[in-house]
């Protein structure tokens, strides 16, 4: 069967930022349907500012970002039709409860029609503990946020899904459970670019794996040849390597 | 899309304690100011009707008194502090109201201190004008602060109607907050029997809360303004209410001393000295025509009917010219008054207090109506006094006319106060516009 075409696609992309930072260089990477594609790297390696090129939070210095062949400088509203967002620590509004603020975000998202039971719905597959529905969002965990985090994404039923570090500060079971929810979302037909730092979680999910220093994607690896290579050595081997010349 | 902004917009804000606790506190303040600023005025009314009543057939002293605004109630202005009885005979034309019937001479006594000046504009002023602060310091910087930002914007929205939905969101409970204010207000006036408003006093109402809201708004678009620049919601609370101090309390002052030292006045002695100039060519002929007066009436003649005659000519002349040195003081003054309103032109608050006074009229504005009301009054009476020289049968009939004077119409009021208007507006364009430009460029990451 063709593979076909890639739902997110960087082409030579590049951000240096105001004060000289080279913070993504030349990056091409794409992203599938069905697939989850995990962005590895310390501290200021350039994940998240790929993220944001995704989302044109920020303009690119050189290089294109699409979204379903939609040049996102170009025509931003048009792309962010295709794309969910999950962040690092999801806040929300914290005066609204979980299903206010997934009725907001759904309808920011152009679903207007959905009904208090779709909302539960949706809330009740990512695990959400059901007395949590009409409660303040305040009140919630990290591990709460993240899973209406993650509703938020999947009631938008974009094909594509971008998450910044979304398992960070997640306890285990919390992480896992997270994880699981990727896999379902995956499985239907998703195509998932996170960026993280837990390498286990990443070798766990992904489908390929991206390590990038100083803003560039210096190894790219499937599952498939991840099954006869040890993803903890090779990061670390490639933390330990010199810096990379500009 | 817009639609979804503003409902979440108002439903932040009316599920926020700091908006109930603003509401709460402007709802308090507002009804416990109404009822004692009605009571005030029932009682100087009262004061006013019982001094009308004992005024006597005395035809060389001629006392007046100013009646209370109804508008008071709202907004006090100067309608208290500028006194408002008067006492003048054709000797002397006062320069000023003397003394307040109402804390002096009324038979109520009553405790009114802390609460004078607390009323319906002070409520707009500073109470309602810090909650807009306290409402829309974070409107942008706690959602970059937090994240919700990014999440908004990862949609299909674009900022510049996110930005004119929260704007939109935020106006409607503003003005909102500034409407149940004063039908608050208004409910407390109205069932009071002591009020009566007509048609132009609702117009001048009408008027008044139009021009609030735009006060409001100004803090509203800066507060957006400020949130949009700033980053941390902490520090925007910080710098507007460094701001707002400037602006209603520091920076009005500031104008005052300044004009106070541009602007400078003539002192007592000057004034004294001006008089005197001024009458010194009469005063020789006042000299002469005095001692011929003394003379007759040490003797116990009769006064001869010329000497009389242009004895009061010149005592009214002398009177005359002394108005016409207090007027021009007067009006130094009011130059002064217009110079420190000029510097302090870019404090909303000082524009508001313009024209929220001209409405209610409360202001300078209208006293001086009523003391150009006070020469033409005393004028009238010296016309009297004459006739009884020239014909005495018609100076027997002749009756001084009750005192009134012309009071600035609603229309007037509106014309007078436009460029506040505009200014007004301005200051909210200017703000909302640098909001929109900022937002627009402002780096959400």
């Amino acid at each position: 069967m063709a593979k076909q075409e890639p739902i997110l696609k960087a082409e030579d992309l590049s951000k240096r930022y105001e004060d000289g930072v080279l913070a993504v260089d030349h990056l091409n990477l794409d992203v599938h349907p069905g697939e989850v594609y995990c962005l590895l790297g310390a501290n200021g390696a350039g994940k998240t500012t790929t993220v944001n090129l995704f989302l044109n939070f920020i303009p690119p210095t050189t290089g294109t970002c699409f979204i379903k062949e939609i040049d996102v400088t170009k025509d931003p509203l048009e792309a962010k039709k295709y794309v969910s967002f999950v962040s690092e620590n999801v806040m929300l509004y914290g005066n609204f409860t979980a299903r206010q603020n997934l009725d907001f975000f759904a309808k920011l998202g152009g679903k207007l029609e959905l009904s208090k039971e779709d909302y539960h719905q949706v809330m009740r597959r990512v695990s959400l503990q059901e007395r949590a529905f009409e409660q303040r969002v305040k009140n919630f965990s990290k591990g709460m946020r993240q899973k209406l985090g993650i509703s938020i994404a999947i009631i938008k039923d974009a094909p594509a899904i971008l998450l910044d570090e979304p398992t960070a500060g997640l306890d285990p079971k919390a992480a896992a459970e997270f994880l699981e929810i990727l896999n379902e979302l995956k499985d239907e037909g998703k195509a998932i670019l996170m960026s993280t730092h837990d390498i286990f979680r990443a070798k766990e999910i992904a489908d390929r794996v991206g390590i990038m220093k100083e803003g560039r994607l210096v190894m790219e690896r499937t599952r498939e040849e991840l099954q006869y290579e040890d993803l903890v050595k090779i990061y670390i081997d490639y933390m330990r390597a010199e810096p990379l010349t500009v | 899309m817009l639609g979804t902004i503003i409902k979440r917009e108002m439903l932040e804000y009316l599920k926020s304690s700091k908006f109930l606790i603003g509401l709460s506190i402007t709802v308090i303040l507002i009804t416990i100011s109404t009822i004692i600023n009605i009571q005030d005025f029932k009682l100087r009314q009262q004061d006013y009707l019982d001094a009308q009543k004992e005024l006597g057939g005395d035809t060389f002293r001629v006392s007046i008194f100013r009646s209370p605004q109804v508008l008071s109630t709202l907004v006090q202005g100067k309608d208290r502090k500028l006194g408002n009885s008067l006492t003048m005979t054709y000797l002397n034309i006062p320069s000023r109201t003397a003394g307040y019937m109402g804390e002096y001479t009324s038979k109520h006594h009553r405790y009114m201190a802390g609460f004078a000046a607390v009323d319906f504009a002070f409520v707009v002023r500073v109470v309602l004008s810090l909650m807009v602060i306290f409402l829309a310091y974070n409107a942008i910087s706690e959602e970059k602060f937090h994240g919700t930002l990014k999440l908004v914007l990862a949609n299909r929205m674009p900022r510049d109607q996110l930005l004119l939905g929260k704007f939109a969101g935020g106006l409607i409970i503003v003005v909102g907050s500034l409407i149940i204010s004063a039908i608050l207000s208004l409910l407390i006036m109205l069932f009071n029997p002591a009020i009566s408003l007509g048609n132009s006093e609702w117009i001048r109402i009408l008027m008044l809360l139009g021009v609030s809201a735009l006060y409001l708004i100004c803090f509203y678009t800066l507060s957006l303004f400020v949130s949009v620049v700033v980053s941390r919601p902490a520090i925007a609370l910080l710098v507007l209410l460094q701001i707002w101090i400037l602006l209603i309390v520091i920076y009005p002052n500031l104008g005052v001393i300044m004009a106070e030292n541009i602007y400078r006045l003539p002192s007592e002695q000057e004034i004294a000295q001006s008089k005197a100039a001024a009458f010194q060519p009469y005063q020789e002929e006042f000299k002469k025509i005095r001692e011929a007066f003394i003379v007759a009436v040490e003797r116990g003649e009769w006064v001869p009917e010329d000497v009389d005659l242009r004895n009061m000519e010149l005592s009214s002349k002398k009177a005359e010219l002394n108005h016409q040195v207090d007027k021009e003081f007067s009006n130094q003054l009011t130059q002064q008054m217009k110079l420190a309103q000029t510097i302090s032109i870019l404090s909303p608050a000082v524009v508001y207090d313009q024209v929220a006074n001209r409405y209610a009229r409360t202001g300078m504005n209208e006293y001086e109506r009523f003391m150009n009301g006070i020469f033409r009054h005393w004028q009238k009476g010296l016309e009297m006094k004459e006739l009884r020289y020239k014909d005495i049968q018609a100076w027997r009939k002749a009756e001084l006319p009750e005192f009134s004077y012309q009071s600035e119409t609603t229309a007037n009021s509106f014309v007078a106060t436009l460029l506040q208007w505009v200014i007004l507006f301005l200051f909210s364009l200017i703000f909302f516009a640098l909001a929109y430009v900022g937002f627009l460029r402002k780096d959400v990451r």
